[in-house]
């Protein structure tokens, strides 16, 4: 069972979409022009998505249509003022991937009007193919040996000329206006960071629906202004992820938002974007999360890179949840760690056990929560041997000097 | 006649030492206008005179002067300081903020049509501590002022009016009066002087860029004593103006914990004092655990107790606060049509008493809205989103219809609208 990603612009008078023999069905993302209206899941028949088919889903989705009626009534009703828009810079961080990252940058190059840059961080490559790829196009090349993406991210603020510090990974390809999406909102008051929508890049192998299934990373079709009077910092999850995010460049450097001892390339695995929107959040910013600025992303092929990836999320965001609270002594990571425990995990694991439609193999569900039991001991090990490699550090500038 | 551009009248109370800050960034201000310099010293009994005789010496300024008042509050120090003024634009700041190196070019570039304008420049609190919750929630409320401010097509408001950082016109300033000089406390009598100035026909135009930083470290305590000025100052607003007696805040009626609060004040403040002692200890804990929404209850009720001890303070008694708030009227309800432009409509909108909007299609009714003082964001922005909020997806669907029936290069969408 194969399932095809499509989109269908709605203001375009859209007409039936052929051409798809080989699949059962079609996750349509409608849209109107630039804005994102909603997702439909509709069946294919004879190779053609019909367009009364998806009249028929929208019909039965009283939401997503009234959020059609809203994004006309936005765009022709109340033309927004248009606000001065900040200078960026897009940091991409790879590591030997260097397909993905050229597919990635040619998405990103049609982004580039002049006002921003594309800076790529090549993380502690092992060959010099990432190298290769950069010089062929418009962007920054910048190589960060010591491993840990949150490393990268760290080394690209510091080198971004913009404003508003962009990042996203290699394994995602931007939609048009995804940079001006994400930096309309920065114009708003207190806005610190802002996410975006990110949809699955295609959704041909059982693993990549199954991490669909899991939740994905799409977080819903509306704009969402997150603030600490309404949420709890600590669950930052929920605002967005590393795979679409912009923060304001003096932010990122005033409170280090990026800690090597977090994300790929140490014991915790992931949890730095997490933390990073974590800290804007705590610091009495908002995070604006606006689905028009889309991207896709591609999810894992394989079942055992999915089991790996599920258990790297498990670690990672216990690992941030502990950072929280033994650092910053946010004593309301424990009780979103423990809801999230309860709500999610357990939740899962039930359905998994008594074979809900749509349920999870227990097997990846116990991946996932053995990747959260030993993530504070992640996080210890990662702290220990950032500690340690500073210590070094010190050591070795004093032996240089002398 | 006039040999200065401005005049910068800073009334002061003991700050000697950010005085001084605020001397030496005047002092360097990048502007080619001369302008002169006005401290009023409001009672001040530490060495605020040494530093201004040190500046004086120095030179620094084309004119620097000062005067001494026993302790009477801000309104009349700031009078005392516009009647020394020479210079036709007053730029009024707080003693304790720090100007960027560009304020007065900034406020002077605005006044230069000669427009009837108050300029509201930007204050940004400066944060000394990360840990602080109060701190925070100044820097927040500022922040979201600021910002409000200046929105486009944004309704004027009286409460934009923080003489923290602002320039007008001497004759505007003299034609209203002055600032009233029953307001002795601290607070509010910024406020009742812009509703004045908004009255006689005075715009306000809020510029971000003309920044000037605020170093004053928000206390628990100081938010509390500060609360039970305001409620001075509110009544005082409420007897000279019963038109806003509405949009103020002892006419708000609020949720269960303000009300024990308002009671324990009116009734049983020793009581009262008691609750707040242990309210204080419970709000130290939850900071320190970073329990924000438990910091933010005790804080509310911390304020809402001084608040009302200030209103008892000055009425005495239940009866007359009711009586006070029977003076206020209700605002007749206002329209939106959603056929016409938002933003024109918006700026037209008064915010300042609660009221209801009735929200229009085509002239006829198709919601209503509750209009409330006090709003934090954006008029337009909030109002937009509302309107999506609260109308039915039917009406949705019928105002999008019409809108796209004016764009001529969308097609047949309608079909997609329809129900069925």
């Amino acid at each position: 069972m194969t399932t095809r990603v499509l989109q269908m612009d709605l203001a375009l008078a859209p007409s039936d979409i052929g051409g798809l023999s080989g699949y059962d069905s079609a996750r349509v993302l409608l849209r109107y022009g630039r804005r994102v209206v909603s997702e439909v899941s509709v069946p294919i028949e004879d190779g053609v998505v019909t367009r009364a088919a998806v009249t028929a889903a929208l019909n039965e989705d009283r939401a997503a249509r009234a959020r059609l009626s809203e994004r006309i009534v936005e765009e022709h009703l109340i033309r927004p003022v248009p606000a001065s828009s900040p200078s960026w810079s897009v940091v991409v961080c790879t590591r030997d991937r260097p397909e993905l990252l050229r597919r990635c940058v040619e998405s990103l190059i049609g982004e580039n009007d002049g006002s921003g840059e594309i800076i790529v961080v090549d993380n502690a490559p092992t060959t010099d193919a990432t190298a290769r790829i950069a010089e062929r196009y418009p962007v920054r090349y910048v190589r960060e040996d010591r491993p840990g993406l949150n490393r990268a991210r760290a080394l690209g603020a510091q080198l971004a000329l913009g404003e508003i510090v962009i990042y996203t990974d290699d394994d995602t390809v931007a939609d048009p206006g995804w940079v001006k999406a994400l930096l309309s909102e920065f114009a708003g008051a207190r806005v610190g960071a802002c996410t975006g929508l990110t949809m699955p890049f295609e959704l041909e192998t059982e693993a990549q629906e199954l991490f669909e299934r899991y939740g994905g990373f799409a977080k819903g079709f509306s704009r969402q202004v997150f603030d600490l009077t309404a949420i709890s910092p600590a669950a930052a999850g929920a605002v967005g992820s590393g795979a679409s995010m912009a923060f304001r460049r003096d932010l990122i450097l005033s409170l280090g938002l990026f800690d090597a001892e977090l994300d790929l390339g140490t014991p915790s695995r992931t949890g730095g974007d997490t933390y990073a929107l974590y800290r804007v959040l705590a610091e009495g910013y908002r995070i604006a999360y606006v689905p028009d600025a889309l991207n896709w992303h591609q999810h894992r092929r394989e079942h055992d890179e999915l089991h790996r990836t599920m258990s790297g999320y498990g670690t990672g965001l216990y690992a941030f949840l502990t950072k929280a609270l033994v650092e910053d002594r946010e004593m309301s990571a424990l009780r979103v760690g423990i809801r999230w425990f309860r709500k999610h995990h357990l939740r899962q694991l039930a359905r998994a056990i008594t074979r809900r439609p749509n349920h999870l193999s227990v097997g990846m569900v116990m991946a996932e929560i053995k990747g959260t039991l030993v993530a504070p001991l992640a996080y210890v090990a990662s702290r220990r041997a950032e500690r340690a490699r500073e210590h070094e550090n010190v050591r070795g500038v004093g032996k240089g000097a002398a | 006649m006039n040999e200065f551009a401005c005049s910068v009248v800073i009334p002061s109370c003991n700050r000697a030492a950010k005085l001084e800050l605020l001397l030496a960034a005047l002092a360097t201000q990048d502007t080619a206008a001369p302008f002169e310099v006005i401290v009023v010293l409001d009672g001040s009994t530490d060495d605020s005179k040494a530093v201004l005789s040190t500046w004086e010496q120095l030179g620094a300024f084309a004119s620097l002067r000062w005067c001494e008042q026993t302790r009477q509050g801000q309104a009349i120090a700031r009078n005392t300081g516009s009647f020394l003024a020479r210079a036709p634009i007053l730029l009024f700041l707080d003693d304790d903020v720090i100007p960027d190196p560009d304020l007065i070019t900034v406020h002077l570039a605005h006044h230069a049509t000669g427009d009837r304008i108050v300029v509201l420049g930007d204050c940004e609190v400066v944060r000394t501590s990360s840990k602080s919750l109060a701190e925070l929630a100044m820097w927040m409320w500022w922040e979201d002022t600021n910002h409000r401010r200046s929105a486009a097509w944004q309704p004027p408001s009286y409460r934009d009016f923080c003489t923290g950082n602002l320039s007008l016109r001497r004759e505007d300033f003299a034609l209203v009066g002055g600032f009233d000089q029953d307001f002795t406390g601290y607070g509010r009598e910024d406020y009742e002087l812009g509703y004045r100035l908004l009255r006689s026909g005075v715009r306000f135009v809020a510029d971000r860029g003309a920044r000037a930083r605020h170093y004053n470290t928000a206390t628990l305590r100081g938010m509390c004593a500060a609360a039970r000025q305001e409620a001075h100052g509110d009544v005082l607003i409420a007897m000279k103006h019963p038109e806003l007696v509405s949009g103020l805040r002892l006419s708000a009626t609020e949720g269960l914990r303000t009300r024990i609060a308002a009671g324990l004040a009116m009734f049983a403040p020793w009581l009262g004092v008691t609750v707040c002692f242990f309210m204080r200890g419970k709000t130290r804990i939850a900071e320190k655990l970073r329990l924000r929404r438990r910091w933010r209850a005790g804080v509310d009720f911390m304020w809402a107790y001084s608040y009302y001890r200030g209103l008892h303070d000055r009425l005495g008694s239940v009866q007359s606060l009711r009586a006070l708030k029977r003076t206020g009227v209700a605002h007749p309800p206002q329209r939106v049509d959603v056929r016409q432009p938002l933003p024109p409509q918006v700026a037209q909108l008064e915010i300042d008493v609660p009221s209801s909007l009735v929200i229009l299609f085509d002239g006829r009714p198709v919601g209503r809205l509750d209009l409330k003082p006090n709003l934090m964001e954006p008029m337009l922005a909030w109002l937009l989103r509302e309107i999506c909020a609260h109308l039915s997806p039917e009406i949705l669907a019928e105002v999008a219809r019409a809108a796209l029936s004016e764009v001529p290069d969308v097609l047949q969408l309608p079909t997609f609208l329809d129900p069925r």
